[in-house]
């Protein structure tokens, strides 16, 4: 018995430093082509004068889709924000999807709402819609009032009415840069093949907001916040950067994205049986553009073109992190056929790879890597040298990448130029190796369990707000 | 199975990874260490630069001792401070400019990046020239250039300083097969103003063009009678795009044979050169065609029908009229769209 037991740990052994193996080549990839991406970035953005296109007629119309749901608090100053977004052709639809508090009421006063008759093809199924409303201040704005239908189904209402080629789909919560839409916009005005672009995404946490606007961005001084923002750079500033240059990306995130109206409606809009109904656009999106022959590129920008809220508590960043591993989960069930396919090119054989092996399957890994160390010493088979080791360069190479995309985000035009600013996130970015990543591991293999589970719930997201006095630290 | 990795193998590694981290976090402090001392170190460049500058925007004096204070700085802050100057010159005070940077030597180095076998050199180049001026001998081959960036910055200086030579070039360049030629091609011409409507309407004449919807995109915006003339012969093109297209120039033109073709293309087989021709006639204001409106309201495609909708709101009394006996329509779809436009407040329909 104990013959097999080691057999199975020195097996285990065996395929844990091929998988470390795996994915770090993965991850160096993705790190050489993020920093390969940042010096054309750099190239690309000096001295742009990306404000001329504010005057161009030929920049293409883009709607702003923003659902709401019981944002009566602040959903005066987050349509005000937007409406005032630096782009030439800009149409806003905010869809009220069933709120139960006064959001829309709020809006008829503030923005001098009269209801229409909904001039619209309904090309996406969605919930009753109740009413439409049109602005008498502001043409650009249109607000849709219907019945609750989650996020996905608000989308679908506000795709249906929107009248952009492009559209660009927003969390509610989200701050956007004023000039973010003239940056976003840039891939789809150098390239016919673009059908979606993404940007990054930054953790407003700690900075001070006001009128829906954020000024001073200021890294998290809390625990938690602070290591997701350094999270985030990772994530973005080299993963899906990365992936621009290796196979394009397979997820554009929820809370700002911006696509092509017709691709997104001839897929069939969001789907609302999943918790990943971003990722899973982006996923058929590519999908359909690879079997039609049609445009199917989807781009990353690194400028920072918007920021959230991130969760403060452990409690609610575990559901957010358990959902968004089912979510990820869902999708590439959804779309199996084209992983390892090499019809799909580089999304098949690179990118869905990657996604399967190191982001579903790695805190798999890891926890059986944890049981693996116990079983070894219940058997006093752990050789403790090696075990240090390989410890330190498991956790090295997280940090030394963690670092890496703060370095990225000073490259690519930092938002915290203070030196203090850096040290805090240079801070947090040691932090994160030390009990937060293995909380992480937990939470997913806990959504890969509800997965396979059926369950299909989003749990609450509760948010302290944005506090319009918060000073900076 | 026994894994077989010696602890001096992982211990390098190990090590090695130490000297990563710690020349990213020097990199880290460096990097904001050596751009504090950048600020520092040209501050009194920059005091003694301003009032010169200023003076450059004013009356176009000192434009040689600005452009010797100009030189002190690296390239980069140089360009920064005449993009600047660029957003309060216009016109022929633009010139001064060129001399600025001329002076500077900026020029002549802009020139040198404009013939470099990198492309981000070959970038930064024609925009410091778009910026100034000049490069009138090698900026136009650029619109031929491989990279993307660099050809449609080559764009943006034909629309600033190109020659009608240089434009012709421009719009060859929409005849390719080229992913890039929309946007930054389009914009450039309609920027360029009257001076591409020869090139333009010339371009349009040609017999071997492939795709001529972006340059009739460009002559709705130009909106000259050479255009409209020469975007006729596109009226019975076979793709339905350009004939759409070809009916926005005629709206541009908006005389009154404008508003005959657009009736003529009520009965188009393709929506999208009914809904363009619908969308026109509204503009327009052309009353006259009220009834035939009205009628397009009952139009198999959603487009036409709303397109017809808003466009006879456009019309004003005799719009509304049309739109309120549609209410009695024996079309369902007449009905309807009527019923929905007639509830627009004025501010959204018109």
């Amino acid at each position: 018995m104990t013959a097999v037991v080691s057999w199975a740990l020195a097996a285990f052994s065996v395929f844990a430093v091929g998988f470390l193996i795996l994915s770090n080549v993965y991850q160096s990839a993705l790190l050489v082509g993020a920093a390969v991406e940042i010096r054309r970035h750099r190239h690309v953005v000096w001295q742009e004068g990306r404000r001329r296109l504010l005057s161009s007629p030929a920049a293409p119309r883009i709607s702003v889709l923003a659902p709401a749901y019981s944002e009566e608090a602040t959903i005066r100053q987050s349509v005000r924000a937007l409406l005032t977004l630096a782009y030439p052709h800009l149409e806003v639809v905010v869809v009220n999807d069933g709120s139960p508090d006064a959001t829309l009421t709020t809006l008829c006063e503030e923005f001098a709402l009269t209801p229409v008759h909904p001039v619209y093809e309904r090309r996406l199924g969605t919930r009753p819609v109740r009413g439409l409303w049109r602005s008498r201040l502001h043409p650009s704005l249109v607000v849709v009032d219907k019945d609750n239908g989650g996020k996905a189904d608000a989308l679908n209402a506000a795709l249906n009415v929107a009248s952009g080629e492009l559209v660009c789909a927003l969390d509610a919560d989200t701050l956007i840069e004023p000039d973010a839409l003239l940056r976003i916009v840039r891939p789809f005005l150098r390239g016919n093949d673009v059908v979606a672009a993404g940007g990054t995404i930054g953790v407003a946490n700690g900075s001070a907001v006001r009128d829906g606007r954020l000024h001073e961005p200021r890294p998290p001084r809390r625990l938690v916040p602070g290591v997701q923002c350094v999270e985030y750079l990772r994530a973005f500033l080299f993963g899906r950067l990365g992936w621009n240059r290796l196979g394009g990306n397979l997820i554009v995130s929820g809370a700002f994205g911006l696509f092509r109206r017709e691709a997104v409606v001839d897929v069939g809009g969001y789907v609302n049986d999943t918790v990943g109904e971003d990722m899973e656009l982006v996923a058929a999106v590519r999908c359909r553009g690879i079997h039609t022959g049609e445009p199917a590129g989807v781009a990353f920008v690194p400028d920072p073109v918007a920021w959230t809220e991130a969760p403060e508590t452990l409690r609610v960043l575990g559901r957010q992190r358990d959902r968004w591993h089912r979510g990820l989960a869902d999708v590439l069930w959804r779309h199996r056929r084209m992983i390892g396919n090499p019809r799909y090119g580089a999304l098949g054989t690179l990118v869905t790879p990657y996604f399967v092996l190191v982001e579903l399957l790695g805190p798999l890994v890891e926890a059986l890597g944890l049981a693996a160390l116990v079983g070894a010493l219940a058997l006093g088979a752990v050789n403790w040298p090696f075990a240090a080791l390989f410890l330190l360069v498991a956790s090295g190479w997280g940090l030394a990448l963690s670092l890496t995309a703060v370095v990225l985000e000073h490259a690519a035009g930092t938002r915290y130029p203070r030196p203090r600013d850096k040290a805090l996130l240079a801070a947090w970015a040691v932090v994160e190796n030390v009990g937060y990543r293995q909380l992480t591991v937990w939470w997913r293999l806990r959504g890969v369990v509800k997965f396979l589970r059926g369950v299909g719930q989003w749990g609450a997201m509760e948010r302290r707000g944005f506090t319009e006095s918060a000073q900076p630290p | 199975m026994r894994l077989e990795l010696p602890l001096e193998t992982l211990g390098l590694i190990v090590a090695g990874m130490a000297v990563v981290v710690v020349m990213l976090l020097a990199g880290l402090v460096g990097g904001t260490v050596v751009a504090r001392w950048r600020g520092r170190r040209f501050e009194r460049v920059h005091r003694e630069l301003q009032p010169r500058l200023r003076q450059v925007a004013v009356d176009g004096s000192q434009v040689r001792s600005a452009g010797r204070w100009l030189s002190r700085l690296p390239w980069r802050a140089q360009v920064d401070q005449l993009s600047e100057l660029t957003s309060m010159l216009s016109g022929a005070s633009r010139v001064r400019l060129q001399q600025l940077a001329a002076t500077a030597g900026l020029l002549e180095r802009a020139q040198g990046w404009v013939g470099s076998r990198r492309w981000h050199r070959r970038l930064r180049g024609v925009r410091v020239l778009a910026m100034v001026g000049g490069g009138q001998d090698t900026v136009p081959g650029l619109l031929a250039d491989p990279h993307p960036e660099v050809r449609a910055h080559a764009a943006d200086w034909v629309a600033e300083h190109g020659s009608a030579e240089d434009l012709a070039v421009t719009l060859v360049a929409l005849n390719g097969d080229e992913r890039l030629r929309d946007y930054p091609l389009v914009d450039s011409l309609i920027r360029a103003g009257p001076r591409a409507s020869r090139p333009v309407a010339e371009f349009l004449e040609r017999d071997d063009l492939d795709d001529p919807v972006p340059a009739l995109t460009v002559a709705a915006e130009l909106v000259d009678a050479r255009l409209a003339a020469a975007s006729m012969r596109w009226i019975a093109a076979p793709d339905p795009v350009a004939r759409a297209a070809a009916a926005r120039v005629v709206v541009a033109r908006g005389d009154a044979t404008a508003s005959e073709w657009l009736r003529v293309w009520l009965a188009d087989e393709d929506a999208r050169v009914r809904a363009a021709a619908v969308e026109g006639l509204g503009w327009l204001r052309h009353w006259p065609a009220a009834p035939e409106l009205a009628a397009a309201l009952a139009d198999p495609a959603f487009a036409v029908r709303r397109a017809a909708g808003l466009a006879l709101r456009r019309q004003g009394g005799t719009g509304r009229l049309y739109l309120r006996r549609s209410l009695n329509s024996s079309d369902p779809f007449a009905v309807d769209m009527a019923r929905q436009v007639l509830s627009l407040p004025d501010e959204v329909a018109t």
